[in-house]
């Protein structure tokens, strides 16, 4: 026999690990932050648990993020003067949360981008006037595995949901896309399918979607080879020190996560970026799956239409009803299905645990911002 | 004579890794680009490079026996280099688009002397130009010895030896592509590794542009 729980007491029982959660992670070196921290996090999941239309409430979070790391940005340009200095206020905040006694030193500060580098080959550097290997991030193996034990543990409970709900850099292109009307339809980066009753363009075209490919293999290159960490370009610490990177970084960031986000409704940005190729390839480990469930469909086509990524298309639905590894469970194809066949799925079960996974992510974005809420403190310290 | 080339190898070897940094980010996306990626192909490509590099060696060398004397190169030539090898890696990865496929004589001088498989030639060329720390050493001593013989003999197995790490790394890579194209499709291969070119072609060319503005 199911119990039958109502949406209230569900979303209770979510929110108050997800608050307890928040005020043990939060609570030193500051106890009044646990404090709120909590209050806030346990009132936020019980509300988006709590609603139908989860994606109100999702939208200003996430966008919220952006604005916690564009604050970031302000801090670093107004409150410390340079990079150098930044750093080194950053390192003796961190000396807090490594509790074990590990220091990250002054070189680097944890954030999700710089953990991304060890992926993407800064993990260590040649001297060539000693003929050896310098480990320069991290600089232990002890705080090695206190930052990459997290990050492997996201990437295999997440998968490409970090690009949906954790990734700062998503909260731009995500506030672009508001409105309805589809502005431009760039069907010449579509596949272009010839339909008795028409022709219909469905997914984007194979070469689009291999651009965040080749950009991973770019970046892997660039920063194993050169030493180079690639991904610090968007760093906003370091795009004070190279004027042509910083305006490119611009340059791209006002045509992928603004202009064409605005005009498309689509996340371009997210298109492009090598982290995201990188979750995409590890898309098979994860845990939570969205799906179609055909027998409930009647192709209205209205989850393909809403899908930000172009992860979902006739094509797919036609197959086995699931979107391509570009998902990110943002969830929209949930919340516009009027036949209620889309949901998050348990991997290969049939277990829905869409609930589950938004508990989960509030949980994640608590335990990977506490570097950015420092970061704003020290405005105040 | 002994002692020369024992010294050319060894000097060879600790430059091989060193420039690894300048050579492998250029060279590797080729070994996807090629009709059948193999260990052979990304072999070939990487000798390819190394007789450019070979002849930039030996065309760095005659000019400052010409001289009389070493002299350092100007970052404004190093960074013109850069640009260059930037430019060539762009071109080379819209050929692989197909870019360069219409019946115009512009289009068929780039296919047939610049872009397709000449190109690590002159990159490896133009990466001779840009000599890491180690190769001007090497040159400085080359300058000391006595003898054409033993010039020509320690470039020809420092050459040798500062490619060999270069050799292994793109014959694994070709093979690595090999491998990637059985499962995902040899045009898949070739659209990633020309997009990879295209973004380092991007990083070269702000890089030398940073360079040029400072």
């Amino acid at each position: 026999m199911r119990l039958a729980i109502s949406s209230r007491t569900r979303a209770t029982l979510l929110a108050i690990p997800v608050a307890a959660f928040a005020l043990w992670w939060y609570y030193e070196p500051f106890s009044w932050l646990g404090a709120i921290m909590a209050a806030l996090s346990g009132s936020f999941t019980y509300c988006i648990l709590n609603t139908k239309r989860k994606g109100s409430f999702q939208r200003p979070l996430y966008i919220g993020l952006f604005v916690v790391f564009l604050g970031t940005i302000l801090a670093i340009v107004f409150v410390h003067n340079n990079a150098a200095a930044f750093l080194d206020w950053a390192s003796r905040h961190t000396i807090a949360y490594y509790r074990a006694g590990e220091s990250l030193r002054s070189t680097v500060f944890p954030c999700t981008l710089t953990i991304s580098q060890v992926f993407l080959g800064r993990a260590a550097s040649y001297l060539p006037s000693t003929g050896s290997w310098l480990t320069t991030f991290p600089p232990s193996l002890n705080a090695f595995w206190l930052v990459m034990i997290p990050f492997a543990v996201t990437i295999a409970v997440f998968g490409r949901s970090i690009c949906g709900w954790i990734c700062p850099f998503g909260g731009l292109p995500e506030a672009m896309v508001t409105g309805k009307r589809e502005r431009w339809q760039l069907n010449f980066l579509k596949k272009k399918i010839d339909k008795d009753n028409g022709i219909q363009y469905e997914g984007l075209k194979e070469w689009v979607k291999d651009i965040k490919y080749g950009v991973l293999l770019a970046s892997v290159l660039l920063a194993i080879f050169l030493v180079f960490p690639v991904v610090c370009l968007f760093c906003p610490v370091l795009w004070l020190t190279s004027m042509p990177a910083f305006w490119t970084i611009i340059g791209l960031m006002i045509v992928f996560a603004l202009a064409l986000p605005f005009m498309t409704k689509k996340r371009w940005w997210c298109q492009i970026c090598p982290l995201g190729a990188l979750f995409a390839m590890l898309e098979k480990i994860s845990l939570f799956r969205v799906r179609i469930d055909k027998k409930k469909c009647d192709r209205c086509m209205d989850c393909v239409y809403e899908c930000r990524m172009y992860a979902l298309t006739p094509d797919t639905l036609d197959k086995n009803g699931r979107p391509n590894e570009d998902c990110i469970r943002c969830g929209r194809c949930i919340e516009v299905c009027p036949e209620q066949a889309a949901d998050i799925y348990f991997i290969n079960t049939s277990l829905k645990v869409r609930n589950i996974f938004i508990a989960l992510t509030i949980t994640a974005i608590l335990a990977w911002y506490i570097w950015f809420v420092f970061i704003l403190l020290g405005k105040f310290s | 004579m002994f002692e020369v080339v024992s010294t050319a190898l060894v000097m060879g070897l600790s430059a091989s890794v060193y420039c690894l940094s300048s050579c492998v980010p250029v060279l590797f996306p080729y070994t996807g680009t090629v009709s059948k990626p193999s260990f052979f192909s990304g072999f070939s490509l990487a000798l390819l490079f190394s007789a450019g590099r070979l002849i930039a060696y030996v065309g760095l060398l005659s000019a400052f026996i010409l001289l009389k004397q070493f002299v350092g190169l100007s970052t404004i030539v190093v960074a013109i280099a850069t640009l260059i090898s930037g430019l060539l890696l762009l071109l080379s990865a819209l050929a692989v688009f197909g870019v360069f496929n219409r019946p115009s004589p512009l289009d068929r001088v780039l296919c047939r002397y610049v872009v397709g498989t000449k190109s690590p030639l002159y990159l490896g060329l133009l990466t001779g130009i840009r000599p890491c720390g180690p190769l001007l050493a090497a040159i400085a001593f080359v300058l000391t010895l006595s003898s054409i013989a033993n010039m020509g003999a320690f470039i020809l197995f420092f050459w040798l030896a500062s490619s060999v790490t270069l050799f292994i790394i793109t014959g694994i890579g070709g093979g690595i592509m090999a491998i990637l194209s059985q499962r995902i499709g040899i045009d898949r291969i070739r659209r990633i590794a020309a997009i990879a070119m295209a973004v380092i072609a991007v990083f070269l060319v702000l890089q030398s542009i940073g360079s040029l503005t400072q």
